[in-house]
């Protein structure tokens, strides 16, 4: 019936505008704090959650624990919840929707009672569209076991392949995965606690404990993890995540403890409301890092530990705050040297650096240049002569020396709107005895009637 | 001789002995433990050269000589890469994203003639001044030898307690911080040397261009030793720095000229007083009427 007769029928309806959007947030976070229970969580729209609880039930006290426990907590944040525990997606998911017993021990099916649990229960209940319901009503399979002794064949003819699909997954004849949430890393350590804790001291110190205990796994398989995401849950149900990311595989506990320290510093602290009571650590994108030999003697001098330095301002300040320098193929001179984040790669070699043939007494190339070149005002002989007098930040300096030109050309085979126009360089001395990189922009009366002049760079 | 006489001997010998060997000590602690500029005058001064384990100061005269300040700097990190032999460690240098767009960032083509190979400096960009302090403090305690950190502005937020604890990183650690400021400033600091840098012109070349990079020195402050000025000029070749250069006095140089001649007139009169040149194969004479 329609909005409208509902209203007529009993005027004090409550109504209020549906929202998917807001619908699947909320399924989300619900998703999210099911992690608590096993990190393979994946979401069945519009209102179902799948869980993957083989291996994790003996934390909770079995199955039935796991389901008061999940069915309580959710009850106190003011959902209302129908949970089913069975073998397979199917089994469970068409008892959690369609079991009309009140029973709490109908909703968890033993091992090899799919059968019998979905004998009696409705098609619908196999996740089929509405067409395929409809047309099986037509034929009298009503329930799901009339479906069972039936000839394969003919029900693929007539129904599809989707009906015959879903009730083997359903009985465990087919397998069917979920696909998670969030990936599931290789190592995983997790801490429960019955007091919340809420201090960073402890926080910190848990992390440090859990990271020993991976790094003991790690050290079995020679292997260092460069993705640490911590997972704070909440009492009352959020949940605070805490990532780093490393260049190099680490394993060594101290080391971590820091970066995890920096990124507390970093996100301003934490806010644990009424407190944590579940710490998880996963460790992910492993690379091997087999065991080093330490040097026994005390005489040698210890190398300063750069990749350490890298990753500390990497958590701090972002992965491209710390940079190699490095050459490019490009000539201008604002792109030739470009710089490549530390984390990812090591220094290229000083040979690969552009080197102009040193014609000059004075170094060709400046020590500081501008990302974008100043405008400056000078005077110069027309066409191409150097600069006498330029004026630079409201400042006049006169010209006591000058080289140049050094002609750099435009990337002419670059696409452009505007084509940029050909630079002269000139290494000018000032009456002062600064030294500065200035360029002409565009060659008088080739390529423009009014050339600009810029500075690019500052020498030594 | 008596027994304690014998052994007094004894003893003196083995005191000697014992002297010797913590004078060869202090020697070599001494020359481990300060950087040589290879340049005298200001090596005596410093007592050997700048020391390790400290923090110094290097700011230009004036706003416009930041270049030449700059340059000092990676001169001495130029030094500290030649004193490594072989052991080659990298070295830090910290900007600020504002200061990198108000003065330049450091240009990896520049960095060779002035002594410093680009793979050896690991650039580090902060968002803010006092993030600069922070990571020279975390790069110096671990012990990295050179790291150079730039405070732009007036450096309000390089205070003596920050100076400080610069001071005692770097000692922990045993490397050189350079705090290189944009601007001189007289505010007080726990820097071991304070220094001033200014570009001076250069000794014209043959051809009238730019000569070797010539720079004044200023020791403002030197908590070990003597202050003074010196006049340097980069020998690229060396790598080192000269004192003095021969060469003609600036004040005889002419108006700037570039490499080629230049027309006095517009290009199309060049044009065409070539052509005439050309033809005539010498300036034209004026005929007189007759």
């Amino acid at each position: 019936m329609g909005l409208a007769d509902a209203r007529a029928r009993y005027p004090a309806l409550l109504t209020i505008d549906a929202d998917p959007a807001r619908d699947q947030a909320m399924l989300e976070r619900i998703a999210e704090f099911c992690e608590r229970y096993t990190p393979l969580v994946a979401i069945d729209p519009p209102r179902n959650l799948i869980l993957d609880i083989s291996g994790c039930t003996h934390l909770f006290g079995g199955e039935a624990g796991l389901r008061h426990d999940m069915a309580d907590r959710l009850h106190k944040a003011g959902f209302s919840t129908r949970i089913a525990i069975a073998d397979t997606v199917g089994c469970a998911s068409a008892l959690a929707r369609y079991n009309r017993a009140q029973d709490d021990k109908t909703f968890i099916v033993a091992q090899g009672g799919e059968r019998e649990c979905l004998m009696r229960m409705p098609v619908a209940a196999l996740r089929l569209p509405q067409e395929t319901v409809e047309l099986l009503d037509t034929f009298g399979l009503r329930q799901i076991g009339d479906l069972y002794n039936r000839p394969r064949a003919p029900l693929t003819a007539r129904f599809g392949e989707d009906l015959v699909r879903r009730l083997d997954q359903a009985l465990g004849v087919e397998d069917e995965p979920i696909s998670p949430l969030s990936p599931v890393q290789p190592y995983i350590a997790e801490q429960r606690f019955a007091e919340p804790i809420g201090r960073e001291e402890d926080v910190l110190g848990t992390i440090e404990q859990l990271v020993h205990q991976l790094a003991r796994l790690m050290e079995r398989r020679q292997e260092g993890g460069r993705c640490f995401i911590a997972d704070l849950f909440r009492v009352d149900g959020a949940i605070q995540r805490l990532v780093i990311t490393t260049g190099k595989p680490l394993r060594e506990t101290a080391a971590i403890r820091r970066l995890f320290t920096e990124r507390l510093a970093q996100t301003q602290g934490l806010d644990p409301g009424f407190g944590y009571d579940l710490i998880r650590l996963s460790a992910g994108h492993s690379d091997a890092l087999p065991d080093r030999q330490e040097n026994l003697d005390a005489a040698e001098r210890q190398r300063p530990d750069i990749t350490s330095l890298i990753d500390r301002f990497g958590v701090r300040f972002g992965r491209q705050s710390t940079l190699w320098l490095q050459p490019s193929n490009r000539h201008p001179p604002e792109y030739a040297i470009t710089a490549i984040s530390a984390s990812e790669a090591g220094p290229a070699k000083t040979e690969a650096f552009p080197l102009p043939p040193q014609d000059s007494l004075s170094p060709l190339r400046p020590i500081r240049l501008f990302a974008h070149p100043e405008p400056i005002d000078a005077l110069a002989e027309v066409p191409d002569g150097p600069p006498l007098r330029f004026r630079w930040r409201r400042l006049i300096h006169d010209v006591a020396a000058a080289e140049g030109p050094e002609r750099i050309a435009p990337e002419w085979w670059r696409d452009g709107s505007v084509l940029p126009l050909t630079r002269d360089y000139f290494r000018v001395e000032t009456r002062e005895g600064a030294r500065v990189w200035l360029y002409r922009e565009g060659l008088y009366e080739r390529e423009t009637a009014r050339p600009h002049w810029f500075i690019h760079g500052l020498f030594a | 001789m008596s027994v304690i006489d014998q052994l007094r001997r004894q003893i003196g010998s083995i005191d000697r002995q014992a002297v010797v060997s913590k004078k060869g000590e202090a020697a070599d602690g001494e020359e481990e433990n300060v950087l040589s500029l290879a340049f005298a005058p200001a090596d005596d001064a410093l007592g050997g050269g700048l020391k390790r384990g400290a923090l110094h100061e290097i700011a230009p005269e004036k706003p416009v000589h930041l270049g030449a300040a700059t340059g000092f700097a990676i001169a001495v990190a130029g030094r500290t890469l030649r004193e490594m032999h072989g052991d080659i460690a990298p070295m830090v240098w910290i900007q600020q994203h504002y200061a990198m767009s108000e003065s330049g960032r450091l240009y990896g083509a520049g960095l060779q003639p002035l002594g410093l190979e680009p793979d050896t400096l690991l650039a580090v960009r902060v968002p803010k001044p006092i993030d600069v302090l922070w990571a020279m403090e975390e790069a110096l305690s671990l012990g990295i030898k050179l790291v150079i950190g730039e405070i732009p502005g007036e450096g309000k937020e390089a205070t003596i307690t920050a100076t400080r604890r610069l001071s005692l990183a770097a000692k922990a650690g045993g490397g050189i911080g350079l705090l290189l400021r944009h601007r001189a400033s007289t505010s007080p600091s726990a820097a071991l040397t304070r220094w001033h840098i200014a570009a001076i012109n250069s000794h014209a070349d043959r051809f009238g261009g730019l000569g070797l990079p010539a720079f004044s020195l200023s020791l403002v402050k030197n908590r070990h030793g003597s202050c003074g000025r010196w006049i340097a000029h980069w020998n690229y070749h060396e790598q080192e720095f000269l004192a003095s250069v021969q060469s003609p006095d600036i004040s005889s140089r002419t108006l700037p000229r570039g490499l080629f001649p230049v027309p006095r007139h517009g290009p199309d009169r060049a044009r065409q007083s070539a052509a005439e040149w050309n033809e005539a194969g010498s300036p034209r004479r004026h005929r007189i009427a007759s």
